[in-house]
């Protein structure tokens, strides 16, 4: 458990093996745009475990705004801040780590 | 439909060659393509149409796909090249289908059946690109299959117009690629319309130029990525990058788009459980192959504890899927509201404080647990922070050293022999473990590792080791943090307690608040209504409609100027003007301590009203210091007063050094001015020495006085004065009815007024004299408590309050139906008797006086009562008159009755039984006057010895001729007084008397024996030579009464 990370991004949780070996399979491509690596965009610090199983159907999954991504495991609350390069790419990125009100 | 276009196609095609010339280039390229287009709409055979369009394709395509393939990306609102890539080859397609798809209008029946033919091509071909692109969309809808999709497509083929408008908006990913090539259709339809989409051509063009000369460049990129990540993570790169963004509350779930269940489960185990199920689910997926259970998502949050979540759109389903599972209780689970769905999906908990720097938090693990540290850095990902921290060191006292190598082996810190928290000591460092100090400067040492500035440790920690939540530091724990860097900063810590004291802040309608968070951030605006959680604002760009604010996003607004009250906090009820407004803090000039106080605006109220007051104490009362010490409140504030004390010192004091107020109001207590004036509180008195204040008096403490006056303003215009220092002014009882005469209250002035009447006398007594029935002793005559016993406390009017003897009780009663006795008791007497006695009219009451008159008299007593037969009523008159006054000057001799009228002072020897025998009987103070100091009452007398002519014998004897002597002392008592006037009788005798007073004075003054024997003696010669035997009385008493009462 303690070696699992979640994507800031995409909220997707991996173990960091996983996300080192691999990549974020969501996000990889901003990521190796912003020429970032992936772990300064996950953390290990993540709450609220949700076992997405179909992503397109699924109104959490449009909720939590991952009904483009990959079946998996997700974070609802994803600590931590993405690097700049990140956000700059992404006009509409909405944090997960609940400092954005609505 | 094709009625409708065919116009619409004529005009924007107009509008489109007349587009078009701006950019020559891109005219000259999409000419084909127009051609093409335009071609089936001057043939009306579809199907020669068709033929001559596919082969016009074939041409135009090469041209077309380098021009198609960005406009395409427009339409779809994207704009980049990985994207495109695929788009291009749909395109493709795409326009084969668009081209085909052309012709319809002129014969609707051959449209439908090209069209049904051309959807199965698509299919085809759709079924490639599915294979490609949609890779996430299987399960449920593979069962229904191809045709379920045919259909759908034929429907949204009729329904153009309508589904291009809102498929824009509305991504079902798995029509995308339909939406796609319908889009595309509409466009290639605009080639022939253009109509209201000349713009968009216009656009589409532009950008056409714009990328042409990255496209190729893009292009590779995007294969190399599709290469490297499969078509998903593109696909995710654009959704999130191009996605229109959504507000989540468009998002926000109907009871169609959202079921979601909460099943109880094992506590503690619902992330487990998560995992468990989600990997049940992946392995009935590939088990079931197409049957496929409807679950679409399992989660769990920590803050619901015991309950995972499942949604499905139905409840059977959940059955099916968890059954066999352990943790998880099937049989309780229940359909989530939706209006619950997204707090329970809210990334953050409500209590979650924000991290900041130079907050509080405690440390969750390692020897620093449960320690409070301050934030000094946030990492940059917000995930790890370095925080300042008073180090526990042991400086290697307990490490071990191995006897045989000599190597030292260092005891592991934990957290149970952890070493106590203080700072970091250098010196210690250097003597006991050297080798793992290095110094930086002079305030940074660097010690095993870690970093030691200014005696903190600075460390960094992940911020899951942190606890940020309700920290509450101990004064001992702020106090180790500001021992070194100065003063404690309330503010950091208030925010750490945000939530505690946010449940306490007070939001008041009209008050002015800022929005710290959400859309409407910044914001100014007027609260309309509150409740405990939420507050209306009315925000001046939305006038009309006020808006909901949780109270937590909210700050009041001060600004410098402002007149606050504190509500909350230490400082509640302080009060003062704003200074300064900075970041939510107000500093304010407290009215009270003169101080400035600086502190949370939630935390302060506006407020007209100058510095609020204790409800408990307030201005000019007066409270118990300690058992003895009162003082008068001259400053009031909350919780700070300014007192003066009885010794007239100022000083301030708190609220918790009081220990209660005095009610003044019920209290009795009086004492007497330089005069010997009862005075009481509420009595207006001046000062007699120096200022000449005036003022009434609030209280009595001993021998001070607390006056407050209107007129001056020090001290609230209260100041202390001594009792000798007062003179009363004005009773609060008797000011009503009497107007005051000083000149009557002075003996002088009366005294020079000629003799005495009694018409002068007795308002001179009754004037500004107090109700003589207070403090007698008396018995009941009414009903009720008939016979009883008590005191006279207080009257008012006719009306006298009674303490009882037998009970604690106070009962008002008419005064003229009391009896009023001496103290002793005795004969009691009415009332109006007891105001004639006021009159110095004693009368019966000898008896009792004798009684109490004490040795001497005791002891001629009995001779009295043997002589009493003889002169009958005469001998007690003359007794009465004198008795006090005579006899005891006869006695004198024996008692050495004072001087003069030793008469007088003797009486005041006598006084010792005398006086109070005279006391009761009505002017008792008056006597007691006399007693002191032979002045006011008896001041009469004084004025006896002034009349060194006697005159007080001549008054006598004037008195004695008239008979008036028997008047004046009669007094009310005529009769009684008879006695006096057989005296006056005698006036040979008085005369001689008075001479003989005289030589009385003269010798009083020397030897009081001598006046009795010289009086004797005057009697003697003045007329009988009984008198000698009076002599004799002076002697022996009762013998010389008996022979006097024989003259």
């Amino acid at each position: 458990m303690s070696s699992d990370r979640a994507c800031m991004l995409c909220g997707l949780v991996q173990t960091t093996n996983e996300f080192s070996r691999e990549g974020c399979p969501n996000c990889q491509g901003i990521f190796e745009e912003a020429g970032v690596s992936t772990m300064e965009c996950t953390s290990p610090s993540f709450e609220g475990l949700v076992g997405m199983s179909k992503p397109t159907k699924s109104w959490v999954a449009k909720w939590l705004s991952v009904d483009q991504s990959i079946p998996g495991m997700y974070a609802i609350k994803v600590d931590g801040r993405l690097p700049a390069e990140v956000v700059d790419l992404l006009p509409h990125y909405k944090p997960r780590d609940g400092s954005q009100v609505e | 439909m094709s009625e409708s276009t065919e116009p619409v196609q004529n005009t924007a095609d107009q509008q489109g060659s007349a587009g078009a010339p701006p950019n020559a280039g891109q005219s000259t390229e999409t000419q084909p393509t127009t051609d093409t287009v335009n071609a089936p709409k001057v043939e009306s055979d579809p199907s020669a149409e068709l033929k001559r369009t596919h082969e016009a394709m074939s041409t135009a395509t090469e041209e077309r796909t380098e021009s198609a393939a960005p406009a395409a990306s427009a339409t779809t609102g994207t704009t980049d090249s990985p994207a495109a890539s695929v788009d291009i080859k749909r395109d493709d397609e795409n326009t084969i289908s668009a081209s085909e798809d052309t012709p319809n209008p002129t014969s609707p029946a051959a449209t439908t059946a090209a069209a049904a033919e051309e959807t199965e091509n698509n299919d085809n071909e759709d079924g490639d690109d599915n294979d490609d692109d949609d890779d996430d969309e299987e399960d449920e809808d593979e069962d229904v299959g191809p045709r379920k999709r045919q259909r759908q497509e034929r429907n949204r083929f009729l329904d153009i117009e309508a589904e291009v408008s809102d498929d824009e908006d509305e991504d079902e990913d798995e029509e995308e690629s339909e939406l796609v090539r319908e889009g595309f259709i509409t466009r290639d339809d605009e080639h022939e319309e253009e109509g209201g989409h000349g713009r968009d051509r216009l656009h589409r063009e532009l950008d056409q130029d714009m990328n042409k000369s990255s496209e190729e460049e893009a292009q590779r990129l995007a294969k190399e990525l599709r290469e490297r990540y499969g078509r998903s993570s593109s696909k995710q790169y654009r959704a999130a990058a191009q996605d229109g963004y959504v507000p989540q509350r468009f998002l926000l779930p109907s009871v169609d788009t959202a079921t979601v269940w909460g099943v109880r489960c094992r506590p503690g185990k619902e992330k487990e459980l998560v995992k468990k199920l989600f990997k049940k689910k992946l392995n009935l997926d590939r088990a079931m192959g197409k049957k496929k259970l409807k679950i679409l998502a399992i989660f769990q949050r920590d803050n619901y504890h015991g309950r995972i979540y499942i949604e499905a759109p139905k409840q059977s389903v959940i059955e099916k899927f968890c059954n066999g599972v352990p943790d998880i209780y099937v049989n309780q689970k229940l359909l989530i509201p939706v209006q619950e769905l997204p707090l329970l999906l809210k990334p953050n908990k409500s209590d979650d404080v924000t991290l900041e720097e130079g907050n509080y938090v405690r440390i969750k693990r390692g020897i620093y647990k449960g320690d409070l540290a301050i934030i000094d850095q946030i990492s940059e990902n917000n995930l790890e922070v370095m925080l300042k921290i008073v180090p526990r060191l042991d400086y290697g006292k307990f490490d071990e050293i191995d006897p045989t190598t000599n190597q030292r082996k260092p005891r592991r810190a934990t957290f149970a022999n952890r070493a106590p928290p203080q700072l970091f000591n250098p010196t210690m460092a250097l003597r006991l473990d050297q080798a793992n100090l290095y110094k930086r400067d002079d305030h940074h040492f660097t010690y095993k590792n870690e970093d030691y500035v200014d005696g903190y440790l600075y460390k960094s920690f992940r911020i899951q080791y942190i606890e940020t939540k309700n920290i509450t530091p101990t004064v001992e724990e702020l106090a180790r943090f500001s021992s070194k860097d100065g003063a404690v900063d309330l503010s950091k810590i208030s925010q750490s307690l945000k939530k505690a004291q946010a449940s306490k802040v007070t939001f008041q309608t009209g008050d002015r608040v800022e929005i710290l968070n959400g859309e409407q951030r910044g914001s100014k605006g007027t609260i309309t209504k509150t409740t405990t959680e939420i507050a209306t604002v009315r925000l001046p760009q939305f006038p009309t409609k006020p808006l909901e604010f949780p109270i937590l996003s909210l700050r009041k607004i001060f600004e410098p100027g402002d007149h606050v009250t504190v509500i909350n906090g230490d400082h509640q009820g302080d009060a003062g003007l704003v200074l300064i407004v900075k970041q939510g803090q107000v500093t304010f000039m407290s009215n009270q301590t003169r101080q400035e106080v600086t502190i949370t605006a939630n935390n302060l109220s506006k407020s007209i009203d100058s510095t609020p007051t204790s409800s408990e104490y307030a201005l000019h009362d007066i409270v118990e210091l300690s058992a003895k010490n009162v003082a008068c409140i001259i400053q009031a504030g909350h919780d700070i007063f300014k007192v003066l004390d009885e010794s007239g010192k100022v000083f301030t004091i708190n609220k918790g050094s009081i220990l209660n107020k005095v009610e003044t109001g019920r209290l009795r207590i009086a004492t007497i001015d330089s005069k010997g004036n009862e005075i009481k509180i509420g009595d207006s008195v001046i000062e007699k020495l120096g200022a000449r204040r005036e003022g009434q008096i609030l209280f009595i403490q001993n021998q001070q006085v607390f006056v407050v006056s209107k007129k001056i303003i020090e001290n609230a215009g209260v100041f202390v004065l001594n009792t000798s220092n007062i003179e009363a002014v004005a009773s609060k009882g008797n000011m009503l009815n009497n107007s005051l005469d000083l000149s009557k209250m002075n003996p002088d002035i009366i005294s020079k007024m000629g003799p005495p009447s009694a018409a002068m006398a007795r308002p001179q007594q009754n004037g500004p004299a107090r109700e003589v029935a207070i403090g007698k002793t008396v018995r009941i005559r009414s009903a009720g408590y008939k016979g009883q016993l008590g005191i006279v406390k207080d009257v008012n009017g006719d009306k006298a309050t009674i303490e009882l003897h037998s009970k604690n009780k106070h009962i008002t009663v008419d005064k003229r139906k009391l009896t009023y006795y001496n103290r002793e008791g005795g004969e009691g007497i009415s009332y109006d008797e007891l105001v004639n006695r006021r009159g110095r009219v004693p009368r019966g009451r000898m008896g009792p006086s004798y009684v109490s008159a004490g040795a001497p008299m005791a002891a001629g007593g009995p001779g009295m009562d043997g002589s009493s037969s003889l002169p009958g009523g005469m001998t007690p008159g003359w007794n009465n008159a004198f008795d006090g006054g005579k006899t005891p000057a006869v006695n004198a001799g024996g008692p050495g009755g004072a001087s003069a009228w030793g008469g007088a002072s003797s009486w005041g020897g006598q006084a010792n039984g005398g006086a109070s025998t005279w006391g009761p009987s009505g002017g008792s103070s008056a006597w007691g006057g006399q007693g002191t100091g032979a002045t006011s009452t008896w001041g009469g007398a004084s004025s006896w010895g002034n009349k060194s002519s006697y005159g007080g014998a001549s008054t006598w004897a004037s008195g004695g001729d008239s008979n008036g002597a028997a008047s004046t002392w009669g007094g009310g008592a005529a009769s009684a007084y008879g006695g006096a006037s057989t005296w006056g009788n005698k006036e040979g005798g008085a005369s001689a008397w008075g001479g003989n007073q005289n030589k009385t004075n003269d010798q009083a003054s020397q030897h009081n024996g001598g006046n009795t024997s010289t009086w004797g003696n005057n009697q003697n010669q003045g007329a009988q030579g009984n008198r000698s035997a009076w002599g004799n009385q002076s002697q022996h008493q009762s013998g010389g009464n008996s022979t006097w009462g024989s003259n």
